[in-house]
Protein backbone atom coordinates (compact mmCIF):
# COMPACT_ATOMS: atom_id res chain seq x y z
CA UNK A 1 0.00 0.00 0.00
CA UNK A 2 1.43 3.14 -0.81
CA UNK A 3 1.69 5.96 1.46
CA UNK A 4 3.24 9.02 -0.46
CA UNK A 5 0.76 9.52 -3.44
CA UNK A 6 3.20 9.55 -6.50
CA UNK A 7 0.74 11.80 -8.80
CA UNK A 8 -1.93 14.53 -7.92
CA UNK A 9 -5.10 12.26 -8.39
CA UNK A 10 -7.42 14.64 -9.05
CA UNK A 11 -10.30 14.16 -11.29
CA UNK A 12 -8.80 17.91 -13.54
CA UNK A 13 -5.46 16.73 -14.08
CA UNK A 14 -7.54 13.47 -15.30
CA UNK A 15 -9.54 14.94 -17.38
CA UNK A 16 -6.37 17.71 -19.14
CA UNK A 17 -4.70 13.81 -19.66
CA UNK A 18 -7.51 12.65 -21.34
CA UNK A 19 -8.21 15.53 -23.15
CA UNK A 20 -4.21 15.65 -24.85
CA UNK A 21 -4.17 11.82 -25.48
CA UNK A 22 -8.20 12.05 -27.42
CA UNK A 23 -6.26 14.37 -29.99
CA UNK A 24 -2.94 12.47 -29.69
CA UNK A 25 -5.38 9.02 -30.81
CA UNK A 26 -7.79 10.69 -33.36
CA UNK A 27 -4.19 11.99 -35.30
CA UNK A 28 -2.11 8.85 -34.71
CA UNK A 29 -5.03 6.56 -36.33
CA UNK A 30 -5.39 8.33 -39.29
CA UNK A 31 -1.46 6.87 -39.82
CA UNK A 32 -2.92 3.61 -41.77
CA UNK A 33 -5.15 5.31 -43.88
CA UNK A 34 -2.01 7.09 -45.22
CA UNK A 35 -0.02 4.26 -45.15
CA UNK A 36 -2.82 2.48 -47.47
CA UNK A 37 -2.64 5.25 -49.73
CA UNK A 38 1.45 5.05 -49.75
CA UNK A 39 0.98 1.51 -50.61
CA UNK A 40 -1.46 2.25 -53.31
CA UNK A 41 0.62 4.93 -54.89
CA UNK A 42 4.07 2.49 -54.99
CA UNK A 43 1.89 0.00 -57.00
CA UNK A 44 0.89 2.83 -59.53
CA UNK A 45 4.69 3.95 -59.31
CA UNK A 46 5.50 0.42 -60.31
CA UNK A 47 9.20 -1.65 -59.93
CA UNK A 48 11.21 1.79 -60.10
CA UNK A 49 9.78 2.32 -56.49
CA UNK A 50 10.47 -0.97 -55.50
CA UNK A 51 12.06 1.06 -52.28
CA UNK A 52 9.23 2.81 -51.38
CA UNK A 53 6.73 0.11 -51.87
CA UNK A 54 8.96 -1.64 -48.98
CA UNK A 55 8.33 1.55 -46.89
CA UNK A 56 4.99 1.77 -47.34
CA UNK A 57 4.50 -1.95 -46.49
CA UNK A 58 6.34 -1.50 -43.32
CA UNK A 59 4.07 1.51 -42.86
CA UNK A 60 0.86 -0.28 -43.05
CA UNK A 61 2.37 -2.87 -40.30
CA UNK A 62 3.30 0.44 -38.36
CA UNK A 63 -0.01 1.91 -38.56
CA UNK A 64 -1.68 -1.54 -37.63
CA UNK A 65 0.39 -1.23 -34.48
CA UNK A 66 -0.54 2.23 -34.17
CA UNK A 67 -4.01 1.68 -33.99
CA UNK A 68 -3.94 -1.58 -31.57
CA UNK A 69 -1.89 0.70 -28.98
CA UNK A 70 -4.60 3.83 -29.18
CA UNK A 71 -7.16 1.48 -28.33
CA UNK A 72 -5.04 0.15 -25.45
CA UNK A 73 -4.65 3.97 -24.44
CA UNK A 74 -7.91 4.65 -25.08
CA UNK A 75 -9.42 2.24 -23.17
CA UNK A 76 -6.79 2.46 -20.25
CA UNK A 77 -7.97 6.53 -19.99
CA UNK A 78 -11.37 5.74 -19.60
CA UNK A 79 -10.11 3.68 -17.00
CA UNK A 80 -8.37 6.16 -15.16
CA UNK A 81 -10.83 8.54 -14.93
CA UNK A 82 -13.50 6.03 -14.01
CA UNK A 83 -11.46 5.32 -10.96
CA UNK A 84 -10.54 8.59 -10.17
CA UNK A 85 -14.53 9.78 -10.13
CA UNK A 86 -15.12 6.89 -7.72
CA UNK A 87 -12.10 8.38 -5.50
CA UNK A 88 -13.97 11.84 -5.48
CA UNK A 89 -17.21 9.80 -4.19
CA UNK A 90 -15.49 8.26 -1.33
CA UNK A 91 -13.51 10.74 -0.35
CA UNK A 92 -16.69 12.93 -0.17
CA UNK A 93 -18.10 10.40 1.82
CA UNK A 94 -15.27 10.14 4.48
CA UNK A 95 -15.30 14.13 4.69
CA UNK A 96 -19.02 13.93 5.58
CA UNK A 97 -18.16 11.18 8.04
CA UNK A 98 -15.21 13.56 9.55
CA UNK A 99 -17.36 16.68 9.37
CA UNK A 100 -19.81 14.65 11.89
CA UNK A 101 -17.29 13.19 14.40
CA UNK A 102 -16.19 16.78 14.54
CA UNK A 103 -19.05 18.20 16.42
CA UNK A 104 -19.35 15.81 19.60
CA UNK A 105 -16.97 13.05 21.23
CA UNK A 106 -19.87 10.55 21.43
CA UNK A 107 -20.75 11.43 17.68
CA UNK A 108 -17.29 10.45 17.32
CA UNK A 109 -17.10 7.35 19.13
CA UNK A 110 -20.31 5.91 17.32
CA UNK A 111 -18.90 7.05 14.22
CA UNK A 112 -14.96 5.89 14.35
CA UNK A 113 -15.90 2.18 13.08
CA UNK A 114 -17.51 3.39 9.96
CA UNK A 115 -15.05 5.88 9.45
CA UNK A 116 -12.30 3.42 9.83
CA UNK A 117 -13.60 1.07 7.35
CA UNK A 118 -14.58 4.22 4.29
CA UNK A 119 -10.64 5.19 5.01
CA UNK A 120 -10.00 1.65 3.85
CA UNK A 121 -12.08 1.68 1.10
CA UNK A 122 -10.78 5.02 0.35
CA UNK A 123 -7.21 3.57 0.72
CA UNK A 124 -7.93 0.42 -1.93
CA UNK A 125 -9.10 3.24 -4.58
CA UNK A 126 -6.33 5.31 -4.39
CA UNK A 127 -4.12 2.25 -4.50
CA UNK A 128 -6.03 0.86 -7.71
CA UNK A 129 -6.27 4.25 -9.08
CA UNK A 130 -1.92 4.29 -8.44
CA UNK A 131 -2.12 1.30 -10.47
CA UNK A 132 -4.16 2.46 -13.35
CA UNK A 133 -2.29 5.68 -13.43
CA UNK A 134 1.46 3.54 -13.60
CA UNK A 135 0.29 1.15 -16.37
CA UNK A 136 -1.22 4.54 -18.25
CA UNK A 137 2.03 6.01 -18.07
CA UNK A 138 3.87 2.95 -19.12
CA UNK A 139 1.44 2.87 -22.20
CA UNK A 140 1.90 6.31 -23.01
CA UNK A 141 6.16 6.11 -22.73
CA UNK A 142 5.49 2.68 -25.09
CA UNK A 143 3.95 5.04 -27.74
CA UNK A 144 5.69 7.44 -27.60
CA UNK A 145 8.51 5.19 -28.73
CA UNK A 146 6.20 3.76 -31.38
CA UNK A 147 5.71 6.95 -32.77
CA UNK A 148 9.58 8.15 -32.77
CA UNK A 149 10.22 4.55 -34.64
CA UNK A 150 7.05 5.48 -36.71
CA UNK A 151 9.01 8.91 -37.69
CA UNK A 152 12.33 7.20 -38.82
CA UNK A 153 10.14 4.92 -41.20
CA UNK A 154 8.45 8.14 -42.84
CA UNK A 155 12.10 9.41 -43.10
CA UNK A 156 13.17 6.47 -45.03
CA UNK A 157 10.16 6.92 -47.29
CA UNK A 158 10.92 10.66 -47.92
CA UNK A 159 14.24 8.79 -49.06
CA UNK A 160 12.86 6.51 -51.16
CA UNK A 161 10.46 9.06 -52.74
CA UNK A 162 13.29 10.79 -54.54
CA UNK A 163 13.30 7.61 -56.84
CA UNK A 164 9.85 7.76 -58.12
CA UNK A 165 10.06 9.67 -61.12
CA UNK A 166 6.37 10.32 -62.27
CA UNK A 167 4.98 10.06 -58.92
CA UNK A 168 7.32 12.53 -56.90
CA UNK A 169 4.74 14.67 -56.07
CA UNK A 170 2.68 11.86 -54.77
CA UNK A 171 4.73 9.89 -52.90
CA UNK A 172 6.33 12.96 -51.42
CA UNK A 173 3.17 14.57 -49.73
CA UNK A 174 2.04 11.48 -48.66
CA UNK A 175 5.98 11.16 -46.54
CA UNK A 176 4.95 15.24 -45.31
CA UNK A 177 1.77 14.00 -44.36
CA UNK A 178 3.14 10.88 -42.32
CA UNK A 179 5.70 13.50 -40.81
CA UNK A 180 3.22 15.70 -39.91
CA UNK A 181 1.49 13.18 -38.21
CA UNK A 182 4.17 11.55 -36.11
CA UNK A 183 5.39 15.19 -35.65
CA UNK A 184 2.07 15.66 -33.67
CA UNK A 185 1.79 12.03 -32.27
CA UNK A 186 5.24 12.44 -30.71
CA UNK A 187 5.46 16.13 -29.65
CA UNK A 188 1.52 15.16 -27.44
CA UNK A 189 2.91 12.33 -26.16
CA UNK A 190 6.21 13.67 -25.32
CA UNK A 191 4.34 16.26 -23.04
CA UNK A 192 2.40 13.53 -21.58
CA UNK A 193 4.91 11.20 -20.87
CA UNK A 194 6.92 14.49 -19.03
CA UNK A 195 3.60 15.60 -17.40
CA UNK A 196 2.08 12.33 -16.00
CA UNK B 1 -19.58 1.44 -17.78
CA UNK B 2 -22.22 3.38 -19.29
CA UNK B 3 -22.69 3.77 -22.81
CA UNK B 4 -22.30 7.27 -24.50
CA UNK B 5 -23.95 7.86 -28.07
CA UNK B 6 -24.84 10.29 -29.92
CA UNK B 7 -28.24 10.81 -31.14
CA UNK B 8 -28.83 14.00 -32.93
CA UNK B 9 -25.70 15.96 -34.77
CA UNK B 10 -26.11 19.19 -36.66
CA UNK B 11 -23.07 21.10 -37.37
CA UNK B 12 -21.31 22.79 -33.73
CA UNK B 13 -25.29 21.09 -31.97
CA UNK B 14 -25.66 17.77 -30.77
CA UNK B 15 -27.58 15.54 -28.52
CA UNK B 16 -25.80 12.50 -26.82
CA UNK B 17 -27.61 10.28 -24.35
CA UNK B 18 -25.31 8.30 -21.79
CA UNK B 19 -26.60 4.98 -21.07
CA UNK B 20 -27.14 1.27 -19.89
CA UNK B 21 -24.74 0.92 -17.59
CA UNK B 22 -24.02 -3.10 -17.73
CA UNK B 23 -22.18 -3.25 -14.63
CA UNK B 24 -25.25 -0.98 -12.74
CA UNK B 25 -26.47 -3.21 -9.55
CA UNK B 26 -29.44 -4.46 -9.99
CA UNK B 27 -31.17 -2.93 -7.34
CA UNK B 28 -30.31 0.30 -8.87
CA UNK B 29 -32.80 1.98 -11.95
CA UNK B 30 -31.14 2.42 -14.79
CA UNK B 31 -31.25 5.95 -16.26
CA UNK B 32 -30.34 8.50 -19.26
CA UNK B 33 -28.30 11.16 -18.84
CA UNK B 34 -28.51 13.76 -21.69
CA UNK B 35 -25.75 16.11 -22.70
CA UNK B 36 -27.10 18.79 -25.10
CA UNK B 37 -23.98 20.64 -26.78
CA UNK B 38 -23.62 23.46 -29.01
CA UNK B 39 -19.77 25.03 -29.94
CA UNK B 40 -18.36 23.83 -26.96
CA UNK B 41 -20.89 24.78 -24.21
CA UNK B 42 -22.89 21.75 -22.73
CA UNK B 43 -25.69 21.30 -20.60
CA UNK B 44 -26.69 17.77 -18.80
CA UNK B 45 -30.20 16.79 -17.62
CA UNK B 46 -30.94 15.11 -14.77
CA UNK B 47 -27.31 13.99 -13.71
CA UNK B 48 -28.53 11.16 -11.41
CA UNK B 49 -27.51 9.97 -8.28
CA UNK B 50 -24.55 9.89 -6.35
CA UNK B 51 -23.47 6.32 -6.44
CA UNK B 52 -23.49 5.98 -10.33
CA UNK B 53 -21.48 9.66 -10.51
CA UNK B 54 -17.87 7.56 -12.05
CA UNK B 55 -20.02 5.52 -14.57
CA UNK B 56 -21.84 9.07 -15.80
CA UNK B 57 -18.84 11.01 -15.88
CA UNK B 58 -16.43 8.49 -17.06
CA UNK B 59 -18.28 8.00 -20.16
CA UNK B 60 -19.13 11.07 -21.22
CA UNK B 61 -15.21 12.24 -20.59
CA UNK B 62 -15.13 9.28 -23.47
CA UNK B 63 -16.58 11.18 -25.96
CA UNK B 64 -16.56 15.11 -24.59
CA UNK B 65 -14.75 17.41 -22.62
CA UNK B 66 -16.66 17.86 -18.92
CA UNK B 67 -14.90 20.88 -18.53
CA UNK B 68 -17.38 22.32 -21.31
CA UNK B 69 -20.56 21.22 -18.92
CA UNK B 70 -21.89 24.70 -17.79
CA UNK B 71 -25.31 23.50 -16.30
CA UNK B 72 -27.25 21.30 -14.56
CA UNK B 73 -31.11 20.66 -15.54
CA UNK B 74 -33.17 18.89 -13.01
CA UNK B 75 -36.35 17.82 -13.84
CA UNK B 76 -37.42 17.38 -10.23
CA UNK B 77 -36.06 16.73 -6.88
CA UNK B 78 -35.67 12.96 -7.10
CA UNK B 79 -32.43 11.45 -5.78
CA UNK B 80 -31.89 9.42 -9.26
CA UNK B 81 -32.22 12.67 -10.98
CA UNK B 82 -29.55 14.78 -9.22
CA UNK B 83 -28.10 13.51 -5.64
CA UNK B 84 -25.20 13.58 -7.69
CA UNK B 85 -25.32 17.30 -7.31
CA UNK B 86 -22.36 18.08 -4.69
CA UNK B 87 -19.78 15.89 -7.06
CA UNK B 88 -20.68 17.65 -9.79
CA UNK B 89 -19.91 20.84 -7.83
CA UNK B 90 -16.40 19.53 -6.45
CA UNK B 91 -15.60 19.39 -10.21
CA UNK B 92 -16.60 22.49 -11.42
CA UNK B 93 -17.92 24.55 -8.50
CA UNK B 94 -19.32 27.44 -10.99
CA UNK B 95 -21.89 24.62 -12.71
CA UNK B 96 -25.22 26.27 -12.39
CA UNK B 97 -28.16 24.18 -12.11
CA UNK B 98 -31.77 24.86 -13.30
CA UNK B 99 -34.78 23.26 -11.36
CA UNK B 100 -38.32 24.20 -10.01
CA UNK B 101 -38.01 27.15 -7.91
CA UNK B 102 -40.29 24.72 -5.48
CA UNK B 103 -36.96 22.53 -4.85
CA UNK B 104 -34.54 25.52 -4.60
CA UNK B 105 -34.30 24.96 -1.48
CA UNK B 106 -34.43 21.17 -1.02
CA UNK B 107 -32.07 20.28 -3.40
CA UNK B 108 -29.39 22.41 -1.28
CA UNK B 109 -29.43 19.10 1.12
CA UNK B 110 -27.63 17.14 -1.89
CA UNK B 111 -25.04 20.43 -2.33
CA UNK B 112 -24.74 23.78 -4.14
CA UNK B 113 -25.26 27.27 -2.57
CA UNK B 114 -27.08 30.63 -3.45
CA UNK B 115 -24.92 30.58 -6.62
CA UNK B 116 -25.41 27.24 -7.91
CA UNK B 117 -29.71 27.26 -8.13
CA UNK B 118 -31.32 29.28 -11.09
CA UNK B 119 -34.81 28.79 -10.28
CA UNK B 120 -37.77 28.01 -12.99
CA UNK B 121 -40.63 29.84 -12.50
CA UNK B 122 -43.77 27.56 -12.86
CA UNK B 123 -45.04 28.80 -16.09
CA UNK B 124 -41.51 27.80 -17.74
CA UNK B 125 -38.57 30.15 -19.45
CA UNK B 126 -36.01 29.49 -21.67
CA UNK B 127 -32.23 28.66 -21.26
CA UNK B 128 -29.49 30.06 -23.28
CA UNK B 129 -26.50 26.96 -24.33
CA UNK B 130 -24.60 29.35 -26.47
CA UNK B 131 -26.37 30.22 -29.46
CA UNK B 132 -28.80 27.76 -28.62
CA UNK B 133 -32.13 28.75 -27.32
CA UNK B 134 -34.03 25.62 -25.13
CA UNK B 135 -37.13 26.00 -23.13
CA UNK B 136 -37.74 24.88 -19.78
CA UNK B 137 -40.99 23.25 -19.98
CA UNK B 138 -43.92 23.09 -17.55
CA UNK B 139 -44.85 19.07 -16.78
CA UNK B 140 -45.89 19.58 -12.57
CA UNK B 141 -47.14 16.63 -10.96
CA UNK B 142 -45.90 14.81 -13.79
CA UNK B 143 -44.83 13.66 -11.67
CA UNK B 144 -43.00 15.42 -8.75
CA UNK B 145 -45.56 19.04 -7.88
CA UNK B 146 -42.74 20.95 -9.32
CA UNK B 147 -41.69 19.35 -12.83
CA UNK B 148 -40.00 20.17 -16.05
CA UNK B 149 -39.45 19.24 -19.24
CA UNK B 150 -36.63 20.28 -21.85
CA UNK B 151 -37.55 21.50 -25.53
CA UNK B 152 -34.55 21.96 -28.24
CA UNK B 153 -36.91 23.04 -31.18
CA UNK B 154 -33.86 23.09 -33.22
CA UNK B 155 -33.27 19.63 -32.91
CA UNK B 156 -36.75 19.07 -32.24
CA UNK B 157 -36.03 17.04 -29.39
CA UNK B 158 -38.08 16.62 -25.72
CA UNK B 159 -36.34 15.73 -22.84
CA UNK B 160 -39.21 14.36 -20.77
CA UNK B 161 -37.92 12.90 -17.63
CA UNK B 162 -40.36 10.50 -16.27
CA UNK B 163 -42.76 10.87 -18.64
CA UNK B 164 -42.56 8.07 -21.23
CA UNK B 165 -40.19 6.42 -18.56
CA UNK B 166 -40.31 2.67 -19.19
CA UNK B 167 -38.72 -0.08 -16.38
CA UNK B 168 -37.72 -2.22 -19.56
CA UNK B 169 -36.42 -5.97 -18.83
CA UNK B 170 -33.22 -7.61 -19.81
CA UNK B 171 -33.56 -8.08 -23.80
CA UNK B 172 -35.96 -5.26 -24.40
CA UNK B 173 -33.75 -2.91 -23.66
CA UNK B 174 -33.13 -1.27 -26.76
CA UNK B 175 -32.11 2.42 -26.87
CA UNK B 176 -35.05 3.32 -29.31
CA UNK B 177 -38.62 2.02 -29.38
CA UNK B 178 -38.88 -0.22 -32.32
CA UNK B 179 -42.29 -1.79 -31.26
CA UNK B 180 -44.98 0.14 -29.72
CA UNK B 181 -46.78 -1.46 -28.29
CA UNK B 182 -44.46 -3.81 -27.21
CA UNK B 183 -43.10 -1.17 -25.49
CA UNK B 184 -45.67 0.38 -24.04
CA UNK B 185 -46.37 -2.50 -21.63
CA UNK B 186 -43.26 -1.61 -19.59
CA UNK B 187 -44.48 1.78 -19.34
CA UNK B 188 -48.28 1.67 -18.32
CA UNK B 189 -47.42 0.83 -14.36
CA UNK B 190 -45.02 3.40 -13.66
CA UNK B 191 -47.61 5.79 -15.45
CA UNK B 192 -50.51 4.53 -13.54
CA UNK B 193 -48.44 4.50 -10.06
CA UNK B 194 -46.39 7.72 -10.11
CA UNK B 195 -48.12 10.23 -12.35
CA UNK B 196 -50.47 12.20 -9.94
CA UNK B 197 -52.79 14.43 -12.16
CA UNK B 198 -55.16 13.77 -14.52
CA UNK B 199 -55.80 17.23 -15.58
CA UNK B 200 -51.90 18.05 -14.70
CA UNK B 201 -51.37 15.19 -17.60
CA UNK B 202 -54.27 16.47 -20.04
CA UNK B 203 -53.35 20.01 -20.15
CA UNK B 204 -49.44 18.88 -20.51
CA UNK B 205 -50.60 15.99 -23.30
CA UNK B 206 -52.68 19.21 -25.17
CA UNK B 207 -49.28 21.89 -25.07
CA UNK B 208 -47.04 19.08 -25.82
CA UNK B 209 -48.95 17.96 -29.34
CA UNK B 210 -48.24 21.47 -30.67
CA UNK B 211 -44.63 21.05 -30.30
CA UNK B 212 -42.44 19.65 -33.39
CA UNK B 213 -40.86 16.45 -31.77
CA UNK B 214 -38.70 14.24 -33.53
CA UNK B 215 -37.71 11.99 -30.52
CA UNK B 216 -39.45 12.36 -27.18
CA UNK B 217 -36.59 11.39 -24.72
CA UNK B 218 -37.58 10.06 -21.06
CA UNK B 219 -35.14 9.53 -18.11
CA UNK B 220 -35.89 5.91 -17.98
CA UNK B 221 -36.07 3.35 -21.03
CA UNK B 222 -36.10 3.77 -24.40
CA UNK B 223 -36.51 7.10 -26.89
CA UNK B 224 -39.88 7.44 -28.98
CA UNK B 225 -39.48 8.96 -32.40
CA UNK B 226 -41.42 10.08 -35.01
CA UNK B 227 -45.14 8.60 -34.98
CA UNK B 228 -44.20 6.83 -31.45
CA UNK B 229 -44.47 10.55 -29.92
CA UNK B 230 -47.59 11.28 -31.06
CA UNK B 231 -48.73 7.60 -30.32
CA UNK B 232 -47.04 7.74 -27.24
CA UNK B 233 -49.02 11.59 -26.30
CA UNK B 234 -52.53 9.99 -27.37
CA UNK B 235 -51.73 6.71 -25.24
CA UNK B 236 -50.81 8.89 -21.91
CA UNK B 237 -54.15 11.18 -22.69
CA UNK B 238 -56.43 8.04 -22.53
CA UNK B 239 -54.62 6.03 -19.15
CA UNK B 240 -56.26 6.34 -16.00
CA UNK B 241 -53.62 7.31 -13.42
CA UNK B 242 -52.92 9.35 -10.06
CA UNK B 243 -55.26 8.98 -7.03
CA UNK B 244 -57.94 7.88 -9.35
CA UNK B 245 -56.53 4.28 -9.67
CA UNK B 246 -57.48 2.25 -7.34
CA UNK B 247 -57.33 -1.35 -7.99
CA UNK B 248 -54.21 -2.02 -8.03
CA UNK B 249 -53.57 -0.57 -4.06
CA UNK B 250 -54.19 -4.05 -1.85
CA UNK B 251 -53.37 -2.03 1.02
Amino acid sequence: MSNEPVYALSLESAVSINEILKKVIDIACQIDLVALNAVLIAKRAGSESAGFHVVALELRSFGQKIEHEMAVLEKLIQLNVLHIAALLKLKKNLSLLNLAMLKNDQTKMLLQERYAIAEKNLQKEVDVSHATWDRLAREIRSALSLCRRGAVLSNNGRIEATYGKTMLEDMQFIVTRIDEIMNQAVNGLKSLSETI
Amino acid sequence: MKKIEIIYENGPHQWAVITRDPEKPDYLIDTNEYLISYAGHALLTDPGGMEIFPAVFSSISAKYDPRNIEALFASHQDPDIISSLALWLEFNPDLKCYLSWLWASFIPHFGGNAETFIPLPDEGMHIQLDKLTLTAVPAHYLHSSGNFNLYDPKAAILFSGDIGAALLPPGADGLMVTNFDQHIRHAEGFHRRWMGSNEAKLDWCQRVSKLKIDMMCPQHGAIYQGADVERFINWFAELPIGVGVRNSVKV
